[in-house]
């Protein structure tokens, strides 16, 4: 049995949305281009707007339903939910947003207390500033910490961390997977990250079109990318304490003879994932890489799955 | 002539007229939003102050009330509000479309209900435009002249106002009265607008 379990239509205008689809605990992704339904799904399920037909239920209980007349008010439905560009209140210093769903459960749901949010996402010092002083990234780790203090057992997450840099949004993740596992959460996340897609276990929620019942493997999903985003999403790898994007990496199955200025790696290709044009190469080492590929290179090169590779990358391309 | 005794008098019509506006007005408001149809009616129904002569809305209290209100205080409170109605009810109603339905979802989502999203966070988002429009009132109701001529008359002790005292003086030609008179209101009007700045300036601090 699913944790959460929903089948309905939710109209806005004449957008229409359709969507049908099982979760159960862990960070669950949801994919689709924008305009086609991922937040209207996300509204649907937190009770922002009314199904037009169908049922929703979480943990065995029926939060909506037409044929049985039950819309469980959004208070009342114990979801945690990090709206996309989410507000703070202004009135309110950091620590006092954080509280505020906090402070009005019950003890029996207190799991985890905001300070210990807090220091999950190292905003400690922060406690006392008021939201018109924080910065885009700093607001997004708070709504973060608000929703996780509500202690809801679904997390609903739309692009909740697009406003981080690339350090702070990987160790923002791995923070979100450690609360996730510890507090058996059911986590439904939106986002437009490859890296962030890249690291889930689970299905993925495909939504095309105002559908939402199609749940494909990350491989599969690369099928529905179109060619120049993940050209431009080449790579975002760790140097040291900086990272870099690069257009300009050297691929070889032999180690580099030459001593170059830039970056040097090494490491088994776990998987190949191929396009028309291009192909993407997930490469294992001490961290994760990802770099695509024209397929000629590719095919010039003869890789295949576990071969070892050797990257190299140009100093005046690291940032 | 009793400058303090005019004070008073003004104070009392402007406040009570102040006060009947603002709840008139979330009266509309909330039919408004409850009933959306009937918003293009009291938005014209609440404009009719704006542009007609003050005296007329002041003769049509005396006619609605049947003569009842003539001559009294209250008819002069009642005479203030709807004057002031028209920026009293404007404000209240932008203040309250502005309103963050992202605020609201938010904090509903994270427990609060209905009452509490009000207490906690609509109402510190409108408190200030909220105490501006009863601002706004006042200032309009202490310099209402035309309608609380009219309904409420200039009986001294009774009814005069600063506005009507100062009528009375231009007519009989005292001009100290009409010096003392004039840096009473100048000096009521300049403090209440620089409460109004402070307040808006302030906003959530306040």
């Amino acid at each position: 049995m699913s944790i959460l379990d929903f089948k309905f239509t939710s109209k806005i205008g004449n957008f229409s949305l359709s969507a049908s689809s099982e979760f159960n605990e862990g960070i669950n992704f949801m994919w689709g281009r924008s305009g086609n339904g991922k937040t209207t799904l996300l509204n649907s399920l937190a009770g922002f707007l009314k199904p037009s037909e169908g049922e929703i239920t979480f943990s065995n209980k029926l939060i909506f339903s037409t044929n049985q007349n039950i819309n469980l008010s959004p208070e009342n439905r114990n979801i945690s939910y990090v709206q996309q560009d989410e507000v703070l209140f202004d009135n309110m210093n950091v620590l006092r947003n954080i509280e505020f769903g906090f402070n009005l459960l019950n003890d029996t749901q207190k799991k985890i207390t905001p300070s210990e949010c807090l220091e999950i996402f190292d905003i400690k010092e922060l406690q006392k500033v008021f939201p018109y002083e924080l910065s885009g990234g700093q607001k997004q780790k708070v709504s973060l910490a608000r929703a996780i203090a509500r202690n809801g057992d679904l997390l609903l997450l739309d692009e909740p961390i697009n406003s981080l840099d690339f350090v702070a949004s990987k160790k923002i993740f791995q923070s979100l997977e450690k609360i996730t596992e510890e507090l058996g959460l059911c986590v439904l996340y939106i986002t437009h990250s490859i890296d962030e897609i890249f690291k889930s276990k689970n299905e993925i929620l495909f939504i095309d079109k105002g559908v939402a019942d199609k749940k494909i493997l990350r491989n599969k999903l690369l099928d529905y990318w179109e060619d120049e985003l993940l050209i431009n999403t080449i790579e975002k790898i760790e140097y040291k304490d900086k990272y870099f994007i690069s257009d300009s990496i050297l691929i070889s199955k032999k180690p580099f003879d030459h001593s170059g200025m830039g970056f040097y790696f090494s490491g088994q290709i776990r998987n190949i994932y191929s396009k028309l044009n291009h192909s993407l190469l997930e490469i294992k080492s001490d961290k994760d890489y990802f770099v695509t590929l024209d397929n000629e290179i590719l095919n010039k090169l003869i890789l295949n799955n576990k071969d070892k590779v050797y990257g190299f990358v140009y100093k005046n391309h690291i940032l | 002539m009793n400058y303090l005794e005019i004070l008073i008098t003004t104070l009392k019509i402007s406040f009570t007229g102040t006060i009947i506006c603002f709840v008139f007005s979330i009266f509309i408001i909330f039919i408004v939003r409850k009933f959306k149809k009937t918003r293009l009616f009291f938005d014209f129904i609440t404009s009719l102050p704006l542009a007609l002569p003050p005296v007329i809305s002041g003769y049509l209290i005396v006619i609605l009330s049947n003569g009842k209100l003539s001559f009294e205080w209250f008819g002069g409170s009642l005479a203030c509000a709807v004057i002031s109605l028209p920026l009293v009810y404007r404000m209240i109603f932008v203040t309250i479309l502005n309103i963050d339905q992202k605020l609201v979802n938010t904090s509903r989502i994270l427990g609060a209900n209905l009452s509490k999203t009000f207490f906690y966070i609509i109402f510190p988002s409108i408190r200030t435009g909220l105490i501006s429009s009863i601002f706004i009132g006042l200032i309009r109701s202490i310099s209402e002249f035309g309608a609380t001529m009219i309904v409420a008359g200039n009986i001294s002790g009774k009814t005069q106002t600063l506005s009507t005292a100062i009528y009375t003086s231009i007519q009989t030609g005292n001009r100290d009265s009409i010096l003392v008179l004039s840096l009473i209101s100048l000096s009521i009007a300049v403090m209440t607008i620089l409460i109004f700045n402070l307040i808006n300036k302030k906003g959530f601090q306040l």
